[in-house]
């Protein structure tokens, strides 16, 4: 059985990981869809626009890190 | 390599009746980048130049040509061979000819068809009046119903007098229906031909012969063979048109290359600036052909034209014409992509290149997948062989193999299995290169390291990575600073980040604990005391403040540095993704296989399959979008401004 601290850590770490995933959604959600918008009217943006969407993806990459550092501290603990 | 190629400004000037010989010869060269003539204001002493004079005939040829490559649909590669001027003239009148007679007469015959498939045709007969004459004896007449291009009566006339003829016009169609003399039948016949008449049958016209006299009006009309006749008509027209585009289709494909590149450079003159008799052309040439644009030019003009040649002064717009060598110049599609460096600046393709296939390879690395890719992209550079891009792709691919031998995965395997073990025998057993798995129960492919388990390894590896990059990027960025605005700018700016370094190190290392592992132990190894890290971070954050102001300083606070080098965590995260999602493929599959039965067998193959099209696709997709982004945001940040021009040589594409 797993004590209570053990599992309030791994709470922790799923809620970084969890919470940043949905930041990065919704930053992606407005660039992708203005980056649509772009192309509809110049189609050579195809490629600025994949790779701006991709930009806040680094949100989601620190919450792993967090939550990575988060779950060494179970390991301490 | 490392800079885009040197350039001169050139200026020609001559009197005007060289300017036709020098347009030409400059397009034969194909290194003069021209730049455009602007009028400044109504007072400006040069005007701009106006086409050479075949220019409107050209144009007038190749919209011709394009309408029919449009028409007929063609498509495919023109021929390599260059017919002259004059041929491709009188293939164009031709082709244009018939096609123009086929499209009339498509029309007409569609247009009528419409008609006979209503009900309008029963309409527009009810509005004839038919009175026949007491005499029109039938036996020795014959009759025509239908409609006609045109009015046909003058014609008729012509052959006998002998007829009657009701006209109506229906919806500017002529509809008539014909009583005529049965001896002039051969002539009537060509005439009906010529004006594209297109009968009625009319079976009650046939029956009610003799009620005709008193009956005002034709009923009764039956639908039916008329219609096939002008099926008939409309295939043999189309059939038609496909036999001029089998025959001259390729020749107006060349055609067309040919002439546009003519109207090119009959167009090239509008950018020049002429006065009344003289011209000026100004443009940009690479300084290691400009002796021999010098020398052709007087070649075709007497020497009577003025060559000035001038370098580059400050500010100057210089046209950007990047070279690399063979290995780095497919990159430089991602160059493009983003921006092209300005004429200043350091080329960085060569670094792209190095770096790029490093990191697209260490997210998938997987030797299954790399050889996967890389089948895929030779498949696709045959089929297009003028996207070089996928050479850098291909580049990608044999990095992701190299990769996938030091990760020890293939196809998302890591271990051999334990009843299989002979393989595993001699290479884990015998040469010590893998160890036994417990948990797993089976033997590991041999490999440096382990990603699904070296997590902590591999960040450390990766954020390691990320620190070698963007300390290359700074001293890219030293030299550019250096070059644009004097070495103690350079080094307030680009030593000042540096400096920051070490703490950056610290932070990762000690205070967070991100880096650990076998790196960890590298970097103490290297690492001053504390005391000497917070005495450079304070150093070199002041050099930053002092060299960038205000930005500086909120960058330094607001640790953008380590932000950008926690960003490149996603060389191991967006590899583990990859590989989680492969052994979870590889995982249900083996399932159903070892349930034994056929359906078993039939869905984990299904599972293979597709999970592994599925990681693959995405294998492709993510790598290279992480990848260019380090570049783009990471890497370039440090250094690159961009903005440059691109070099656009007047002459053959």
């Amino acid at each position: 059985m797993v004590d209570i601290n053990t599992g309030l850590i791994a709470i922790g770490a799923a809620l970084s990981i969890g919470l940043t995933a949905i930041a990065t959604a919704m930053a992606e959600k407005g660039i992708g869809t203005a980056a649509i918008g772009a192309m509809a009217e110049k189609e050579e943006l195809f490629g600025k626009g994949l790779i701006l969407t991709v930009i806040p993806e680094s949100i989601v990459i620190f919450g792993l890190v967090v939550s990575i550092l988060i779950l060494g501290l179970a390991a301490t603990h | 390599m490392f800079k885009s190629q040197r350039m001169v400004k050139v200026v020609l000037a001559g009197p005007k009746h060289y300017l036709k010989s020098v347009t030409n010869k400059l397009y034969d060269l194909n290194f003069f980048h021209i730049v455009e003539h602007r009028k400044k204001d109504e007072e400006d002493f040069f005007d701009i130049g106006s086409p050479l004079e075949e220019n409107e005939n050209l144009s007038d040829m190749l919209v011709k040509i394009r309408s029919l490559i449009s028409f007929l649909k063609i498509t495919g590669n023109p021929k390599k061979s260059e017919p002259s001027l004059n041929e491709i003239e009188k293939t164009t009148k031709t082709v244009y000819n018939q096609i123009k007679s086929i499209k009339k007469s498509l029309a007409y015959v569609q247009k009528i068809t419409k008609v006979h498939e209503s009900e309008e045709q029963i309409k527009s007969l009810e509005m004839i009046d038919l009175e026949l004459k007491e005499d029109l004896d039938y036996g020795k007449f014959n009759h025509y119903i239908g409609f006609v291009k045109e009015d046909i009566e003058e014609k008729v006339q012509d052959v006998t007098a002998k007829y009657e003829l009701f006209t109506n016009k229906y919806k500017d169609l002529n509809l008539i229906v014909l009583f005529v003399d049965k001896k002039k039948d051969e002539k009537i016949i060509a005439i009906l031909e010529d004006s594209e008449f297109s009968p009625i049958e009319s079976p009650y016209v046939k029956t009610h012969y003799g009620d005709l006299k008193s009956d005002s009006t034709i009923k009764f009309v039956k639908l039916g063979k008329e219609l096939e006749d002008l099926k008939r008509k409309e295939e043999k027209l189309v059939k038609k048109t496909e036999g001029i585009k089998k025959e001259y289709g390729k020749s107006l494909l060349t055609a067309e290359k040919v002439l546009s590149e003519r109207v090119d450079v009959t167009e090239a003159p509008l950018k020049f600036a002429t006065t009344k008799n003289t011209f000026v052309i100004t443009g940009w040439a690479p300084e290691k052909k400009v002796s021999k644009l010098k020398k052709e030019v007087d070649l075709v003009a007497d020497e009577s034209i003025y060559i000035h040649t001038e370098k580059p002064k400050k500010d100057d717009p210089v046209p950007v014409a990047l070279q690399n060598n063979k290995y780095a110049s497919p990159f430089e599609f991602f160059m493009r992509l983003y921006t092209l460096p300005s004429y200043k600046e350091i080329d960085p393709t060569f670094f792209l290149a190095l770096t790029f296939p490093f990191f697209f390879g260490m997210m998938l690395g997987d030797v299954g997948y790399g050889i996967i890719t890389f089948f895929l992209f030779s498949w696709l550079k045959k089929k297009m062989p003028k996207a070089f891009v996928l050479k850098a792709f291909m580049v990608a691919s044999i990095s992701t193999i190299i990769f996938g031998v030091i990760f020890g995965e293939y196809m998302g395997l890591e271990h051999f299995p334990n009843a299989m073990n002979k393989v595993g025998y001699t290479v884990c057993e015998v040469y010590k290169m893998c160890e036994f798995d417990k948990a797993a129960g089976m033997y590991r492919v041999p490999h440096l390291i382990l990603r699904s388990h070296q997590i902590e390894d591999m960040m450390s590896l990766s954020l390691l990575l990320g620190m070698v990059h963007i300390i290359i990027g700074l001293a890219i960025g030293f030299l550019n600073v250096k070059n644009a605005h004097g070495l103690k700018l350079a080094i307030f700016e680009k030593v000042g980040w540096l400096l920051l370094m070490p703490m950056m190190v610290w932070l990762l290392k000690d205070f967070l604990g991100v880096i650990n592992g076998f790196v960890g132990d590298m970097l103490a190894s290297i690492m001053p005391s504390n005391t000497v890290v917070f005495a450079l971070f304070g150093i070199g954050g002041l050099l930053v403040v002092l060299g960038e102001g205000i930005r500086g300083a909120i960058e330094v606070l607001f640790m953008a540095l380590l932000s950008n080098i926690l960003s490149y965590a996603r060389l191991m995260a967006v590899g583990l993704a990859s590989l989680g999602l492969a052994v979870v493929v590889n995982d249900m599959a083996g399932e159903m296989f070892s349930s034994g039965s056929i359906g078993g067998i039939i869905g984990g193959v299904l599972v293979l399959v597709l999970g592994h099209t599925i990681n693959i696709m995405l294998g492709i997709l993510s790598p290279f979008l992480h990848s260019i982004r380090l570049h783009y945001v990471e890497f370039f940040g440090k250094f690159y401004s961009g903005g440059g021009i691109n070099f656009n040589a007047f002459g053959r594409k």
